[in-house]
């Protein structure tokens, strides 16, 4: 019986300690893969926690529309525990418009002081002449290559010059040589394609979001040309990471932070090139991470500390590190040591160096990225999957849906 | 007074039983009727007030025809082929040989494992280097050089295969587990009597077996066919969104991937349409209303 009150004396004591700490609720739709997760918990939470004694952050991987509903049906029951979300720019004007982030116009001081973020960015997350977002990490594309595929590449071509010509010879070589369908892209719908695809578009002269202007005809034609050398389980990837681990492809153009994954895992087997030319320029569709405070944040001071710190460029780069998220912070590239991290980085921003888009947000009511993305998506199963071709008619109709998500046309 | 007051308890009394089902009763509003009677709600809700225009967009929606083709093909199949995999299993459980306990422990692990678990044990066994070409190549029935495509864009026929077998992999437990539990409670005697009369046992299993199994063989069925109508998670962690569409997954679509909740509540009741239309003609079909009487006809 003593032994049963003792227990139960510590377990009240212990409990009462843990309910003495201050949560600090953060949402994110970013580092959702385990790895990610298990990163900014172990590595980069403990430091704010460290810098702030008595502060619990309690880190959440939620969706765009999860964590929306979530904002709102707390913000309705009056009973409020998020702080901080991290979110996406496809997302920023439907948060807005619930009313559930903070404007932080007059926390810039506080939030970011002393540090450059990306102007394309800051300009994505203000509303209404106010800021609501800051960004804080960059997503763009990059090629990754497993290094047995270096010993089909064209005669007199250099990885930092290819071009998605070069790159369809490329593939036609090892497919001729090997039998290999070695291209791996993201297919799962609501993925990466758009972006993909969207970055072509801009390497030919067009514009994004708009998928039948004539730059944008020759760039569905090239991945029409490019699709006999796609992997067939294309359709099934959603991270073309395990696919390039698995060496089932050998290529693939995708995110920096997969592509940092895949080439992190061993710099002598894979290595990275920037995304190819098109006839005009390279191309590449720039999302935008954002941190962003809640509206009814319960610990309102501790939240612009947390933006802050997630801002500061020793931070970010630190992150970048980790799991070769772009930063958002110019100074950040300072801090990343060279080797195989700002590799990453640097072959990236080559690739931002280009024409970049950076992805505009719908603004008609009800409008959404969402039907973007599935638009892109049905013209490459359309042209490329079955085989139809560039169909500028069925380019036209499809336009006219993206156009309808937005007041004015996003490519005037 | 006291005649009254007791009056009153015995009366209470009589209610006791309801008292205790309080809680669950609450539980059940709370968590599961206003979030449904919302989702019904919802359904109707238009801009302006009341409106059907969201069971006009999925009855013109091509992609609601191929999720109710696709949807019904996989029931079809998919509940019959778990059925008759899961009757032999239980049957050769029900024989007791040794060695049963185990095979039936080993048996029920894919029920316990969680959908996204399951879809990725199968996910990474249809890769190309994935385990199930690995298992080919290593029997001799594949070339390592040419492994086989499992998730070839297009192959629906092939996909539908392949996801029968992942779903009746976890499904298959618990149809077994519920007719294993019908045939322990059928008496030795009957099979012994047949065997007397001279059956053969596939006659005993037909004209004894089966018959006396038939209500839990009804229960297996029934929950089977509404586990089939509401599958997706399978299929989004092997396939991906609107690859192989089936009618949950288009509401999990457009609900969450479209933002578009009106449509995606639209298709959840055409979906709780199709699984109550089901559940009765089933009952109706196997002679549940009928009553006891009935049924001993």
């Amino acid at each position: 019986m003593r032994k049963l009150f003792a227990f139960f004396l510590i377990a009240s004591l212990v409990g009462g300690a843990v309910l003495a700490e201050t949560t600090l609720s953060v949402v994110s739709r970013v580092f959702s893969p385990p790895e990610e997760q298990k990163f900014i918990r172990e590595e980069i939470i403990p430091l704010f926690e460290a810098e702030n004694p008595g502060v619990k952050v309690d880190f959440e991987i939620l969706t765009d529309s999860e964590m929306l509903d979530k904002l709102v049906a707390q913000k309705q029951a009056g009973n409020t525990t998020i702080d901080v979300l991290i979110s996406y720019v496809s997302n920023f004007a439907r948060l807005v418009e619930a009313g559930v982030v903070a404007d932080l116009t007059d926390e810039m001081d506080v939030v970011a002081p002393d540090r450059t973020l990306s102007a394309g960015f800051l300009a994505q997350g203000q509303f209404d002449g106010k800021q609501y977002f800051i960004p804080f990490a960059g997503d763009d594309y990059v090629l990754v290559i497993n290094r047995a595929a270096l010993d089909y590449l064209p005669a007199g071509v250099a990885l930092d010059s290819l071009t998605y010509e070069d790159l369809i010879a490329w593939l036609k070589n090892i497919y001729d040589a090997t039998g290999m369908k070695a291209f791996a892209l993201p297919g799962v719908r609501m993925g990466l394609l758009t972006y993909i695809v969207g970055s072509t578009i801009l390497a030919y002269g067009g514009c994004f979001p708009e998928l039948n202007s004539d730059a944008a005809q020759q760039a569905w034609d090239v991945w029409y040309r490019m699709y006999p050398y796609i992997n067939d389980n294309w359709v099934t990837y959603k991270m073309v990471n395990d696919a390039m681990l698995r060496e089932e492809t050998w290529i693939a153009i995708t995110h920096v932070a997969r592509a940092g994954m895949v080439y992190l895992s061993d710099p002598t087997k894979f290595t990275l090139a920037p995304i190819p030319f098109g006839s005009v320029d390279r191309g590449s569709v720039a999302g935008n991470n954002s941190l962003a405070l809640a509206e009814y944040a319960p610990n309102r001071e501790l939240g612009l500390k947390f933006i802050e710190f997630m801002t500061r460029p020793e931070i970010q780069a630190k992150i970048a590190q980790g799991v070769s998220f772009n930063p958002a912070v110019a100074e950040a590239v300072k801090y990343i040591p060279p080797g195989p991290a700002r590799d990453i980085i640097e072959v990236a921003n080559i690739g931002m160096s280009g024409r970049v888009a950076f992805i505009p947000g719908p603004t008609a009511e009800g409008g959404d990225w969402g039907v973007v993305k599935q638009v892109f998506e049905d013209a490459f199963y359309y042209i490329c999957a079955r085989g139809k071709g560039v169909d500028p008619v069925y380019l036209d109709m499809q336009q006219d849906i993206i156009n309808m998500q937005y007041l004015e046309p996003p490519c005037k | 007074m006291a005649t009254k007051l007791g009056g009153l308890r015995t009366k209470l009394g009589s209610y006791y039983p309801y008292y205790l089902i309080i809680p669950a009763i609450l539980y059940y509003i709370a968590f599961w009727a206003i979030p449904a009677a919302s989702g019904v709600a919802l359904a109707f809700q238009g801009p302006k007030g009341f409106t059907l225009r969201y069971f006009q967009y999925v009855i013109r929606d091509p992609y609601f025809y191929q999720a109710l083709g696709y949807t019904f093909v996989f029931l079809a199949i998919s509940v019959t082929v778990e059925f008759i995999l899961a009757l032999a299993v239980a049957l050769l459980i029900n024989t007791g040989f040794k060695g049963a306990s185990i095979f039936l422990f080993v048996a029920l692990i894919p029920m316990v494992l969680p959908e996204i678990s399951y879809g990725a044990i199968w996910a990474t066994g249809y890769a190309q280097h994935g385990w199930l070409n690995s298992l080919l190549v290593h029997v001799g029935l594949m070339d390592p050089s040419q492994p086989m495509a499992w998730l070839a864009y297009g192959k629906i026929a092939r996909w539908m295969a392949l996801l029968i077998v992942a779903e009746a992999w976890r499904g298959l437990p618990s149809v077994m587990i519920i007719l294993l539990a019908g045939l322990q409670g059928i008496s030795k005697e009957y099979g012994e009597a047949a065997r007397i009369f001279g059956a053969t046992g596939f006659q005993t299993l037909r004209k004894i077996t089966i018959p006396l199994l038939k209500p839990s063989i009804q229960t297996a069925l029934i929950l089977r066919a509404i586990g089939a109508v509401q599958i997706f998670v399978i299929i989004t962690v092997i396939f991906g969104h609107r690859n192989l569409p089936v009618l949950v997954e288009e509401a999990v679509y457009y609900f969450r991937e479209l933002h578009q909740k009106q449509l995606g509540a639209a298709y959840a009741l055409i979906i709780m349409g199709i699984v109550v239309t089901l559940s009765v003609l089933y009952l109706w079909l196997s002679g549940s209303f009928k009553g006891e009487e009935g049924r001993g006809e």
